[in-house]
C-alpha cells in the first residue's frame, strides 16, 4: 500500500482544508510548524481508515474543531499493487463513506467492509476502533511520543505476524500448550531445587533430610546395640570371674591362711616379751659391773697418778743437775767460737787486698799497651793530616779542571779550524832575494823562501828595494780573519781563566789536580782508620789512660809482688776466706743461742722441781683418804661379783634369742602381712566384681527395657524406606532437571527458528545503527525485550530513551518490510520521530530509513524539515497544502 | 506313654517392620502376638502335653518390657508346659529377655530351656535342649545329645535352633550348625528345629516348623505349627502341619506388554476372598505405551484398595510412547522436538534419567489434559 494523497477538512485542529499530495514511494517529509496539525493529520489518516463513518457520540464530536459543529471530512488516495484507490469519509453530520476502486465505487458500510478487506483490518463493532482493530497497518504509524511505549501489537497484529511466520517456518513454538507444559515442568523442577538449581528444596530436601535422620536414628540404635553387646560380654566376664573365685574357695582359703599365721604371730609375741625381760636384766647387770669397774679403775688411777708424780719429781732433780753441767760447757764453746770468727775475718780482709792488687797489676799492664797504641795512631794521624793539608794547598792553586780543560780543547780546535779557513784564501808570499837582502814585515825579518800568508793589507820592507804593500783582495777574507780573531780571543780568555798559557800546560795542570785529589782521598781514608773520632779525641784518650796507669802504680804494694797470683786465683782464695768466716759466724750464733736456751731451761727446771714437790704431797694425801673409805681389796671383790651376775643374765638372754631366731618372726610377720593383703585383695575383688556386675546388669536391664532392639529393626526398615524415597526423589529431580533443560533448549531453538525471518529483516538496519548489537524479541508478544551487546543481555527498559526510540522505529520498519513481502499493506508514518537521538545516531537512523525506503513507503511528519534534508526526500509542507483549492468532497449518499 | 505336643519356632516377637507405613507396622507387629495366642488356644483345644518353641521367640535380646509382658500374657490360654529355647535372635546371654522374663515371676508351666540340661514333660518325655548362648556359635550345640543318658521309658525329644546347611533347600545361616543325622545319632524320637522360617521336614524325625506368622516375602512355606504325636519311645512321630498365619506375604514378578494391564490380576492368581490379608509385592517389567501405563496405574489403585498392603515396584517398567502417544501430546512445536531429543538420550548414557524425564513429560501432559 502506498499513500498518495491526504485531504482533511473540519477535523480537529485542521479546520481549514489541507491537502498533502505527491507522496512518493520512498520517504516523503511532511513539514509543518508546531501546532500546525501534523499529528492531527496522522489522526485523520487513522480515523479515515479505521473508524466507521457513522461513529457517533463523543468520539464523533471530538473529531470536530473545537467549538464548531461542522462536518469532518477526510479523503485518502492510495495504491495497492499499482492500482489507485481512494477513500473519503465524512463524520458527525451527514456521515458518509466512499471507496473508489479501479473497478467501482462503493458507499457506506460496503465501502468500509471492502476497505477492511483490502487493508486487512477489522471494523470496530461498536464505538471507536481499538488498536487491536486496526490490523497490522496501524502498527507502523508512530504518533508523537509513542516510540518509547513499546510496539503495542494487539492480538490482531500478533496473530497476523504469527500467522505469517508460521506460514514460513512452520509451527515450531507449538502454541500455548507447549508453553504451559514447559512452565509446568519448570515449576515442578523449581519445587525441588532452589533458584539456580544448586540446592535441594521442598520434597527433595525433606527426603534427603529424612534419609539422614533415619540413618542417624539407625546409627543411634546400633550404637546402643554395640553398647548392649559390650555390656553383655562384660557381664559374662564378671560372672565368670566371680564363679572362679567362688568355686575355687579363694576367699575362704585366704581367710584360713591368715588365721594360721595370726596364731604363729601371737606365740612369737609371748616369747618376745620374755626376751625383753631378759634383756632388761642383762642391762642391769651390765650397769652394776660398770659401776664396780669404774670404782676400781678410779682407785688404780689414783695410785698410778701418785707414782707418776713421784717419778716426775725425781726427773726434775736429775734435769736440773744435768742443766747446770751443760751450762759450763756451753760458755767455753762460746769463747772459742768468738776467737775463730775474728781470725776468719782477718783472713778475709787479707784475701780481699790481694785480689785488689792482682787486678791492679793486670790493668796497669794493659794500660801500658793501650797507651803505646794510641801514641802510634796519634803520630800516623798527624803525618796524614799534614800531607792532606799540603795536597789541598796545591789543589787550591790549580784552576784547570776537567770541564775547563775540555772547554779549552774545543776552543783550540775552533781556533785551528778558523786559521785553516783563513789560510785557504790568504795570499801566500815567498821572497827569494838574490843577494840575501833582508826582507821585513812589521820589523820582523823573514827567512828566504818562507811562506808568508797575507790576510790583510801588509807592507813588506825589502832591503835594497824599498817597500811592497800587499792588499789581499778575497771577498770574505775579512770575515775569516775576524773569526780567527774571535777564536783567538776566546781561547786566550779561557787559558787565562785556567791560569795557563797553552793547552799542554792545561793538560799538565789537570794531571796534577788528579794526583792531588787522589792524595787527599787516601789521607782521609787513613785518618778514618787511625783517628775515627779525630786526633784530639785520640789525645784525650791517651791522657786519661796515662792518668789511670800512674794512679795504679802509686797504690801498688811492692812487697806482694813476688807471691801475688793472677786475679782469678786470688778471687777463689777470697771466696774460701769468706766461706770460712761465715762458718765461724754461724758457729758463734749457734753457741750463743745454745747458751741462751740453757739459761732459760735452768730457770724452768728450777720452777718445775718446786711444782713436782707440791704435786707429790697432794696425791699422797688424796690416796690415803680414799683408802680409809674403801680398801683396795673390797673394790676388787665387788667387781668380781658384778661380773658373775652379768654372765648369768646374758646366758638367759641368749636362750630366749635363740628360740626367737628359730621361730623366724620376720618371715612370720611377712606371711601375716601377705595373708592380710591377699584376703583384703580377694574381698575387694569380689566386692568390685559384684559391684561391676550389678552396674552392668542394671545398665543392661535399662537398655533391654527400652526395647531398642525392636526400635532398631523398625529404624532399619524406616531407613531403607527413607533412602529409597530419597533416591527416588533424587532420580525424579534429576529427571525434572533434564526435562526442563531439554524443553528449554528446544524452546530456545524454536524461538530462534520462529523469529529468524523477522531477524533477517531487522539485522541489516540494526547493523547500520548499532553494529554488534542484536535485538531480542518476545516470540509471543513480538515486543522488544532487550538487546544483546558484547554478549551481555540488557533489558529494553534499562536502555536510554534515544536507543529505545531508535529500536522501536527500526523494528517497526523491519516488521513492515517483512509483512510487505507477505502482501500486507504496510506504510510507515513517523510523527516527530527521533527527537531523543544524538547527531550521530540521527545520522545513522537516516541511513537506515533511507535503506528501508527502498522497500516500504515512509512518511515523516516534522516541524524541522532541515534536519531531514540530507535524505534527499521530497518535502511537502502543510502550509502549501492549505493554499490548494477546496476539493469537491462527495456529498453524503446516506 | 505317648506324647502330643505343638512344635513352633521363629515367632520373632518385637520385629520392627520399619519398611512399611506406620499403620501397617502396628498391625504386623501385634499380629505376631495374636498368632502366638492362637497357638496357645490351639494347644488348649487339642489338649497337647506341651508346646515347644525352637528358638527366636523374640526378634532381639533388647525387646521392650511391655513386649515381654504381652508375650507372657499370650501364653496364658494354655496351662500345659511351654518349653522356650533361646535362639540366635534371643540368645541366653548374661542379660537377655529370658533373665528379664524370670524377674516377672513366671508360672511353673513356662520353662526357659537356657541350659543344656534335661527338661522332663511329666513322666512321658524328656527334652534335650541346645540353647544358644550367643548369636553365632561355630560349634554344634546338639553334640551333647548323643551321650545324654535318659530313662528308656521316656520319649527323647531334641530341641535346637540352627541350620542343617547341607540339606536345606537354600543356604541358611552359616553359623549354629546342626548335624543332619543328629536325631539318629542321639536316638531322638523327634528333633524340633527352629531358624528356618519355612515348614520343612529334614528327616523322618527332624522337622523345622517354620515361623507361624510370615515376616518376609518368603521363598519357602511359613505359617504353620506342627502338631506332633509320638506314641512311644522309638515310634515314628506323626506330624500335622496346622496353618495358623493371619497374613499371606506374596511377591510376584510380572511381565507387562502393551495393552496387557490385566495381566497383573491374572498373574496374581489369588482368590478375591484372600486378598484382604495379602501383603503383596509386585515387580513389574516390560515396555508399555501410554495407555497401558495408565491402565497399570488403574490396576494398582484398584488392587491397593483390596489388599492389606501393596508394594508396587514399576522401575522395571519402561514407558515407550507410540506414535499416537506422541501425536496426542504434540504434533509440532518445541515440545515435540524435546520429546524426540529425550528419545535420543534414552539411547545414550543418560538413559534412565531420560526415560524418567519422558515419563514425567507424559504425566504433565495428562495432567494438563485433565
Amino acid at each position: 500500500m502506498l499513500l498518495r494523497r491526504i485531504a482533511v477538512r473540519n477535523f480537529r485542529k485542521l479546520a481549514s482544508p489541507v491537502v498533502v499530495e505527491g507522496l512518493g514511494n520512498g520517504i516523503t517529509i511532511i513539514a509543518g510548524d508546531n501546532e500546525e496539525g501534523k499529528s492531527t493529520l496522522l489522526q485523520a489518516v487513522r480515523t479515515c481508515l479505521f473508524e466507521r463513518h457513522n461513529l457517533g457520540g463523543k468520539a464523533a464530536e471530538a473529531m470536530q474543531p473545537f467549538g464548531s459543529k461542522v462536518r469532518p471530512e477526510i479523503e485518502l488516495g492510495f495504491e495497492i499493487d499499482g492500482k489507485s484507490y481512494s477513500i473519503a469519509k465524512a463524520f458527525a453530520q451527514n456521515p458518509s463513506t466512499t471507496l473508489t476502486t479501479p473497478d467501482r465505487t462503493l458507499q457506506g458500510p460496503a465501502a468500509e467492509e471492502r476497505l477492511a478487506e483490502l487493508l486487512k483490518f477489522r471494523i470496530a463493532q461498536r464505538g471507536e476502533s481499538k488498536p487491536d482493530d486496526q490490523g497490522i497497518l496501524g502498527l507502523f504509524w508512530l504518533e508523537q511520543g509513542r516510540a518509547l511505549e513499546g510496539l503495542g501489537f494487539g492480538e490482531t497484529g500478533r496473530s497476523t505476524l504469527r500467522g505469517s511466520l508460521e506460514d514460513e517456518v512452520g509451527d515450531v513454538l507449538g502454541g500455548t500448550r507447549g508453553r504451559r507444559l514447559a512452565e509446568a515442568a519448570k515449576k515442578k523442577r523449581d519445587d525441588l531445587f532452589t533458584p539456580g538449581r544448586s540446592d535441594p528444596k521442598g520434597r527433595l530436601k525433606e527426603a534427603i533430610a529424612g534419609a539422614k535422620t533415619a540413618e542417624d536414628r539407625v546409627s543411634g540404635y546400633e550404637a546402643k546395640r554395640r553398647e548392649y553387646d559390650r555390656d553383655v560380654d562384660e557381664l559374662t566376664r564378671l560372672r565368670r570371674e566371680l564363679a572362679v573365685i567362688t568355686n575355687g574357695r579363694v576367699l575362704d582359703n585366704a581367710q584360713d591362711e591368715l588365721d594360721k599365721v595370726e596364731r604363729q604371730v601371737r606365740a612369737i609375741e609371748e616369747f618376745r616379751e620374755q626376751d625383753k625381760t631378759a634383756g632388761q636384766a642383762v642391762a642391769l647387770a651390765n650397769a652394776e659391773l660398770t659401776n664396780a669397774s669404774e670404782r676400781r679403775n678410779r682407785r688404780k688411777k689414783f695410785i698410778q697418778e701418785l707414782e707418776r708424780k713421784e717419778a716426775a719429781l725425781n726427773s726434775a732433780y736429775e734435769g736440773l743437775a744435768s742443766l747446770e753441767a751443760d751450762t759450763r760447757d756451753v760458755t767455753d764453746k762460746f769463747q772459742a767460737a768468738e776467737a775463730a770468727l775474728i781470725a776468719a775475718a782477718a783472713a778475709t780482709n787479707g784475701a780481699e787486698a790481694r785480689v785488689s792488687q792482682s787486678e791492679a797489676r793486670v790493668r796497669r799492664a794493659r794500660l801500658e799497651k793501650e797507651i803505646a797504641d794510641v801514641e802510634q795512631h796519634i803520630e800516623a794521624a798527624s803525618t796524614l793530616a799534614v800531607q792532606r793539608a799540603e795536597a789541598r794547598e796545591r789543589l787550591s792553586g790549580i784552576k784547570v779542571n776537567n770541564s775547563s780543560f775540555e772547554h779549552i780543547q774545543r776552543l783550540e780546535s775552533d781556533q785551528g779550524k778558523a786559521r785553516a779557513a783563513l789560510g785557504e784564501i790568504a795570499t801566500r808570499m815567498r821572497f827569494f832575494p838574490s843577494a840575501h837582502q833582508a826582507i821585513r814585515k812589521d820589523d820582523k825579518e823573514l827567512r828566504a823562501g818562507e811562506e808568508i800568508q797575507v790576510t790583510e793589507a801588509a807592507r813588506f820592507m825589502l832591503e835594497d828595494f824599498g817597500a811592497i804593500d800587499v792588499a789581499p783582495g778575497t771577498a770574505d777574507l775579512a770575515d775569516r780573519r775576524a773569526k780567527v780573531k774571535d777564536t783567538d780571543e776566546t781561547l786566550n780568555k779561557a787559558l787565562l781563566a785556567a791560569g795557563v798559557q797553552t793547552l799542554a800546560e792545561a793538560r799538565s795542570r789537570l794531571s796534577e789536580r788528579t794526583e792531588d785529589e787522589a792524595a787527599v782521598k787516601e789521607a782521609d781514608r787513613l785518618l778514618a782508620v787511625h783517628a775515627p773520632r779525630g786526633i784530639d779525641a785520640l789525645r784525650d784518650e791517651h791522657k786519661e789512660k796515662v792518668l789511670e796507669r800512674n794512679g795504679l802504680a802509686e797504690g801498688f804494694d811492692p812487697s806482694l809482688a813476688a807471691e801475688l797470683g793472677d786475679p782469678e786465683t786470688e778471687r777463689r782464695a777470697l771466696a774460701s776466706a769468706k766461706t770460712a768466716e761465715k762458718a765461724a759466724r754461724d758457729a758463734l750464733d749457734a753457741v750463743r743461742k745454745n747458751q741462751h736456751d740453757h739459761t732459760t731451761a735452768l730457770a724452768i727446771a728450777t720452777e718445775k722441781l718446786r711444782g713436782a714437790k707440791e704435786d707429790v704431797g697432794a696425791a699422797k694425801e688424796g690416796l690415803e683418804a680414799a683408802r680409809k673409805e674403801t680398801g683396795d681389796a673390797d673394790l676388787i671383790a665387788g667387781l668380781e661379783t658384778a661380773k658373775a651376775n652379768l654372765t648369768e643374765k646374758e646366758h638367759l638372754k641368749s636362750e630366749t634369742e635363740r628360740w626367737l631366731a628359730a621361730k623366724n618372726p620376720e618371715e612370720t610377720e611377712l606371711r601375716r602381712r601377705r595373708a592380710k593383703e591377699t584376703l583384703k585383695t580377694v574381698k575387694n575383688e569380689v566386692e568390685q566384681l559384684h559391684r561391676n556386675a550389678n552396674l552392668v546388669e542394671g545398665r543392661l536391664m535399662g537398655l533391654g527395657q527400652s526395647g531398642f532392639g525392636e526400635l532398631l529393626d523398625e529404624a532399619r526398615g524406616a531407613r531403607d524406606q527413607a533412602l529409597a524415597r530419597r533416591n527416588r526423589l533424587q532420580a525424579e529431580a534429576d529427571a525434572w532437571n533434564l526435562l526442563v533443560s531439554v524443553l528449554s533448549e528446544a524452546e530456545r531453538d524454536a524461538k530462534e527458528a520462529f523469529l529468524e525471518p523477522v531477524r533477517k529483516c531487522i539485522d541489516p538496519f540494526l547493523q547500520l545503527l548499532l553494529p554488534n548489537v542484536s535485538v531480542k524479541i518476545d516470540e509471543e508478544t513480538f515486543e522488544i525485550t532487550g538487546v544483546t551487546r558484547d554478549g551481555r543481555v540488557e533489558p529494553y527498559t534499562d536502555l536510554s530513551g534515544g536507543m529505545r526510540e531508535q529500536l522501536s522505529i527500526l523494528v517497526r520498519i523491519a516488521f513492515a518490510i517483512y509483512l510487505r513481502e507477505k502482501d500486507y499493506p504496510a506504510a510507515v508514518i513517523l510523527d516527530d520521530a527521533l527527537v531523543y537521538s544524538d547527531p550521530d545516531r540521527f545520522d545513522r537512523m537516516q541511513l537506515a530509513l533511507g535503506k528501508a525506503a527502498e522497500t516500504v513507503q515512509i512518511l515523516i511528519l516534522t516541524c524541522n524539515p532541515a534536519h531531514w534534508r540530507q535524505l534527499g526526500a521530497p518535502i511537502r509542507r502543510l502550509a502549501d497544502g492549505r493554499t490548494k483549492p477546496c476539493w469537491g468532497f462527495p456529498a453524503a449518499a446516506e | 506313654l505317648s506324647i502330643r505336643f505343638l512344635h513352633t519356632a521363629d515367632l520373632q516377637i518385637g520385629k520392627g517392620f520399619g519398611q512399611f507405613p506406620p499403620e501397617v507396622v502396628g498391625a504386623l507387629r501385634s499380629q505376631r502376638l495374636e498368632t502366638l495366642k492362637r497357638i496357645a488356644l490351639l494347644a488348649r483345644d487339642r489338649s497337647v502335653d506341651a508346646v515347644l518353641i525352637a528358638g527366636d521367640c523374640f526378634d532381639d535380646v533388647a525387646v521392650a518390657d511391655e513386649t515381654l509382658r504381652r508375650f507372657k500374657v499370650a501364653l496364658e490360654p494354655f496351662d500345659g508346659a511351654w518349653v522356650l529355647l533361646p535362639g540366635n535372635h534371643d540368645p541366653a546371654t548374661a542379660e537377655s529377655p529370658w533373665s528379664r522374663l524370670r524377674r516377672f515371676s513366671l508360672p511353673a508351666n513356662i520353662i526357659i530351656a537356657d541350659e543344656p540340661t534335661f527338661v522332663t514333660i511329666g513322666d512321658k518325655a524328656v527334652i534335650l535342649p541346645a540353647p544358644l548362648r550367643r548369636r553365632r556359635d561355630l560349634a554344634d550345640l546338639t553334640d551333647w545329645f548323643d551321650a545324654a543318658v535318659t530313662d528308656n521309658h521316656l520319649i527323647r525329644i531334641g530341641l535346637a535352633h540352627g541350620s542343617v546347611p547341607e540339606f536345606l533347600p537354600e543356604p541358611s545361616e552359616a553359623t549354629n550348625p546342626i548335624a543332619l543325622n543328629r536325631a539318629e545319632r542321639a536316638r531322638l524320637d523327634y528333633l524340633a528345629l527352629g531358624d528356618w522360617h519355612g515348614c520343612f521336614q529334614v528327616s523322618e524325625r527332624s522337622w523345622y516348623s517354620g515361623t507361624p506368622e510370615p515376616d518376609r516375602f518368603p521363598k519357602n512355606e511359613p505359617g504353620y505349627v506342627l502338631d506332633v504325636t509320638i506314641e512311644r519311645p522309638g515310634a515314628v512321630p506323626r506330624v500335622e502341619a496346622v496353618p495358623v498365619a493371619n497374613y499371606s506375604w506374596t511377591e510376584r514378578a510380572i511381565e507387562i506388554v502393551p495393552g496387557g494391564a490385566n495381566e497383573i490380576r491374572h498373574a496374581l492368581d489369588i482368590a478375591e476372598a484372600g486378598l484382604s490379608l495379602q501383603v503383596l509385592r509386585l515387580n513389574l517389567q516390560g515396555t508399555i505405551d501410554l495407555a497401558t501405563w495408565a491402565a497399570v496405574n488403574e490396576e494398582f489403585a484398584d488392587l491397593r484398595a483390596r489388599v492389606f498392603y501393596l508394594e508396587a515396584d514399576d522401575t522395571g517398567l519402561t514407558l515407550e510412547p507410540s506414535d499416537d502417544d506422541l501425536d496426542g501430546i504434540d504434533t509440532a512445536g518445541f515440545v515435540r522436538v524435546a520429546m524426540n531429543r529425550l528419545r535420543e538420550k534414552i539411547q545414550g548414557p543418560e538413559s534412565d534419567i531420560a526415560r524418567r524425564a519422558r515419563a514425567l513429560l507424559y504425566g504433565l501432559y495428562h495432567q494438563s489434559c485433565g
